[in-house]
């Protein structure tokens, strides 16, 4: 069975948008929505709303930065300092391209981050690229044994 | 004095004369020199040759004599009680008493008799009386003079005050005055005189008419006498056991003989007797007081010594009101650094404020003319030589670069390269205000025009007597003229104080303004970043929406296009590209803004490969099928941020390639120029071009020349380069012609300033502050 895709975005346009993206890339993947960072926190850990959820994790997580309650970065955080998520690829999707952003989501180690392009055609592309690198062409990382390997190309 | 036939006779021959040891004193007194025994009485070892006559008694019976033998027994009593008794040691000189003794057989004669120390020996002076004074007489006199000297207020009252008293109690001729200035030139301040002998009143005495160890002698001893300037001297004899000792010193004696060339002076003077009376403040020689008579004249010790009380009351006198003046003259400079101070403080410009009150600026140093010198600029106020020749001074003043404070009264000795000045500012006061810039305020002096009276031709005439060349003082003394040339009134210490003093109020001035400056600065470069933070999250903000535009007009199109009319569809499109077209606006600004927060990252980089590979991109993403030919000349290895020169060449190669679209044969050519401070490096291409006026506006964030049809782009390519170049202290410009092709060059400084590890951000738009550098 297929791993989804947790899509974590606050703003309806541009959920909509990223949806439709998916939706036309032909993915099997289902796509798991959290509508701020604490809700996407529930659903990796299992907890609040996602207690008692099957387990087991996204194939990626399309994260953008500006979230209520819990923000993107911090989120980012959190994954990376558990043991049971500190391996899940995580992109970075957001307006901003300030170098600040940049600088503070790889150092939390995202895999990627991604620019929203205006354009409405290069956007698609993008959300088409990754949703199909992550959840398709990329392999999972092993179960943690030996060495260390943080999932970055 | 003479002197050997090779010798050079010049005015300072008379300096090296040891007039303190003539060997001889005056005929009108005599002189024992007195060894104390261990038996403790008093023997002659030295004698003046003329006391044998004095005493009746062959020199060989004084000469080793005891003194008791030579003399009553009560003066040799008031000598041991002066001299010899404990802590009366000190070289002053003592009245002893006076004596009656024997002249020329039976006739006897009044001497009064004055003692001093010289080491081991005791000078005893005998000096011939003609006539007494009472004690009481004398004290009335002392103490109507101080009374009437305490309401004087005046320098010239006082001075003829004393002159006047003085010859009232010695019955000279001629009693004067006069004061020495700085360079040792007297100028005579008051006179009182019978018609025997003429006026010299306001006359100048050259300073080589007191020679340098006189001058020194007449601050040790305080009187001199000549009662007759025809006198013989009396050679000073010894005991055979003093024969190698050294001569004897009469710097503190009342007899001692003068110098030959001084009688000569005297006699050319028509004056036969003669006195002076040191004027002494704070240890220098700061006058005499004179008098002379055209006979032999006697003053008797006491009347003398009363004379030395009133010159010394009087110097005292004049000190007070020298000090006093000096005072309120500092005092007057302190409310004229004061305004000052408030025109300068209430001006915009400093400057401006000194400018507008040449009155006081003059005040300053009590000049005739000033200047204010900024850089290659200047104000001259009052009367001052050309602008020329003060930019000339200004210039030597600053390459000089040693001292913020310079004053001459003789401009040609320091600084002769400039003739002008030689008249018209013989006399410069100057102040630097900085180091690094040149900002200078001077003050001039014209020379002394008007003529001074000498009361003697300054070049001493030579004279021949018996082969030997001869030196003596003027023969003539008849008033004589001279043009001080090239000087002009000396600057006073005051004067010279004053100008250090204002140097300290102005730069403290500037300091503030320039405090102000950089505050002004900070508070623009704080609002200047608000702004840019406003405009970077306006547009960051603007993006959302514009994507949700375009997606939506997108999804739009692709879904429902079949339910659509034709104008529906294209409306549809065109709202769209719209939003992209917005979306790029906002991505090139926020990009635009980018360049001025980011820290630069200077490095060493060769421009020629960086400048390849861009046009390598430029041919893979823009050039199509289009042939352009492009030719990269020489370029220089430079320091600068790799990144932003990047897009420099960028946006200028792109531009070119652009702008050349319409033509059959395009030319790109990428050419550096290397000046002594500069690299220049140029893009050219034989494009469109541009009008030359609007070359100005090429820079601007958003300026298009031509339309949005024609050539496609944000406008904000060139003002990304402007603004990456002046973040590297370069400069850009433009030139073209419309359908000529276009040049933009841009320059980057040979020596890159910024360090290499990067700088603050700056802020474009506002320069630096551009505070004095001054060396305070």
């Amino acid at each position: 069975m297929l791993k989804p895709i947790l899509l974590v975005e606050d703003n309806p346009n541009d959920l909509e948008l990223s949806l439709a993206a998916l939706a036309k890339s032909g993915l099997a993947n289902d796509v798991i929505v959290a509508r701020d960072g604490a809700e996407a926190r529930d659903y990796l850990f299992c907890t609040g709303v996602y207690a008692g959820r099957p387990a087991g994790l996204p194939a990626v997580v399309l994260l953008d930065l500006k979230l209520p309650k819990v923000d993107g970065l911090e989120l980012l955080h959190i994954i990376r300092n558990s043991p049971e998520t500190n391996r899940l690829p995580v992109v970075i999707l957001t307006s901003s391209r300030e170098e600040s952003d940049v600088a503070s989501g790889y150092r939390l180690g995202s895999n990627a981050y991604v620019v929203k392009p205006v354009e409405f055609s290069a956007f698609f592309k993008a959300i088409q690229d990754l949703g199909i690198f992550w959840a398709v062409l990329n392999e999972p990382p092993p179960v943690p044994r030996g060495k260390p390997n943080n999932g970055q190309q | 004095m003479s002197l050997g036939d090779t010798a050079t006779v010049d005015l300072t021959n008379c300096d090296r004369e040891p007039i303190h040891i003539p060997g001889s004193i005056q005929s009108h007194g005599f002189l024992l020199g007195l060894k104390l025994q261990p038996d403790g009485r008093l023997h002659v070892v030295t004698a003046s040759e003329n006391a044998a006559q004095y005493l009746s008694l062959p020199l060989d019976r004084i000469l080793d004599a005891e003194l008791n033998n030579l003399v009553e027994h009560d003066l040799v009593e008031a000598l041991h009680k002066g001299l010899l008794s404990e802590g009366s040691a000190g070289d002053f000189v003592r009245f002893i008493g006076t004596a009656r003794l024997p002249v020329s057989g039976s006739q006897r004669h009044d001497f009064q008799i004055v003692g001093h120390r010289l080491a081991e020996l005791f000078i005893l002076e005998f000096e011939r009386t003609e006539h007494s004074v009472s004690q009481a007489e004398l004290n009335a006199v002392l103490s109507n003079f101080v009374g009437s000297i305490e309401e004087l207020d005046d320098r010239t009252a006082l001075c003829q005050a004393v002159t006047s008293q003085i010859r009232a109690l010695t019955g000279f001729d001629r009693i004067m005055l006069y004061q020495f200035d700085e360079e040792g030139h007297g100028t005579v301040l008051a006179e009182d005189r019978n018609d025997k002998l003429p006026s010299y009143l306001g006359l100048h005495f050259p300073a080589t008419d007191i020679p340098q160890q006189a001058r020194a002698l007449y601050v040790l001893n305080r009187i001199r006498i000549i009662p007759d300037v025809d006198y013989e001297p009396s050679p000073l004899l010894s005991v055979p056991e003093m024969k190698d000792a050294p001569p004897l010193d009469l710097s503190l004696s009342i007899l001692r003989s003068v110098s030959p060339i001084h009688r000569e002076y005297m006699r050319n003077m028509g004056t036969v007797s003669s006195m002076s009376i040191s004027l002494v403040t704070e240890g220098r020689l700061w006058g005499l007081i004179s008098g002379h008579h055209h006979e032999p004249r006697t003053v008797p010790y006491l009347v003398r010594s009363a004379s030395e009380v009133l010159s010394r009351i009087t110097t005292s006198h004049l000190l007070a009101l020298h000090r006093s003046s000096q005072m309120a003259h500092a005092i007057r400079l302190k409310s004229v650094h004061g305004q000052l101070l408030s025109f300068m403080a209430a001006g915009e410009n400093y400057i401006d404020g000194l400018a507008r009150h040449p009155v006081e600026l003059l005040a300053v140093t009590g000049a005739q003319g000033a200047a204010i010198v900024v850089g290659e600029r200047c104000i001259l106020l009052g009367k001052t030589p050309s602008q020329q020749a003060v930019l000339a001074f200004a210039q030597w003043f600053s390459k000089r670069g040693r001292e913020d404070v310079f004053a001459t009264n003789q401009i040609e000795l320091e600084c002769g390269e400039v003739e002008e000045l030689r008249t018209e500012a013989s006399g410069i006061l100057a102040i630097s205000l900085s180091q690094v810039h040149r900002m200078q305020i001077l003050w001039f002096r014209p020379e002394i025009l008007q003529t001074v009276q000498w009361a003697g031709e300054p070049a001493k005439s030579e004279e021949f007597v018996n082969g030997v060349r001869q030196i003596h003082p003027r023969n003539s003394f008849s008033s004589w003229k001279e043009i001080v040339r090239g000087k002009s009134l000396a600057w006073t210490s005051v004067e010279i104080e004053s100008a250090r003093e204002f140097r300290s109020i102005v730069l403290e001035i500037v300091l503030k303004r320039a405090e102000e400056l950089a505050e002004m600065a900070s508070e623009l470069e704080s609002s200047n970043r608000e702004l840019e933070a406003f405009s970077y999250s306006v547009s960051h903000d603007l993006r959302a929406p514009f994507r949700h535009i375009s997606g939506f007009a997108e999804l739009l199109l692709e879904n429902e296009a079949s339910r659509l009319s034709d104008t529906g569809r294209r409306h549809l499109a065109t709202i769209a590209q719209s939003a992209q077209f917005a979306g790029l606006l906002v991505d090139s600004l926020l990009n635009f803004s980018r360049i001025s927060r980011t820290q630069l990252e200077i490095h060493s980089m060769a421009m020629k490969p960086l400048v390849e590979d861009v046009w390598r991109d430029v041919v893979q993403q823009e050039i199509g099928e289009r042939q352009v030919e492009m030719v990269i000349g020489d370029l220089p290895v430079v320091e600068a941020d790799l990144n932003l020169l990047r897009q420099v060449w960028r946006n200028l190669i792109s531009n070119a390639v652009k702008y050349t679209r319409p033509c059959d044969h395009a030319r790109i050519e990428v050419s550096c120029e290397q000046t002594p401070d500069e690299y220049v490096f140029a893009v050219r291409d034989n494009g469109v071009g541009f009008e030359g006026e609007y070359a100005h506006k090429l820079f601007g964030a958003f300026q298009r020349l031509h339309r949005m049809e024609e050539f496609e782009g944000t406008g904000i390519g060139l003002a990304n380069v402007r603004r990456i170049i002046a973040r590297h202290n370069g400069r850009t410009w433009a030139t073209g012609e419309v359908g000529k092709g276009a040049v933009i060059s841009f320059s980057l400084p040979a020596v890159q300033s910024i360090s290499r590890r990067g700088s603050v951000p700056d802020s474009e738009g506002t320069e630096a502050p551009q505070t004095p550098k001054l060396d305070a």
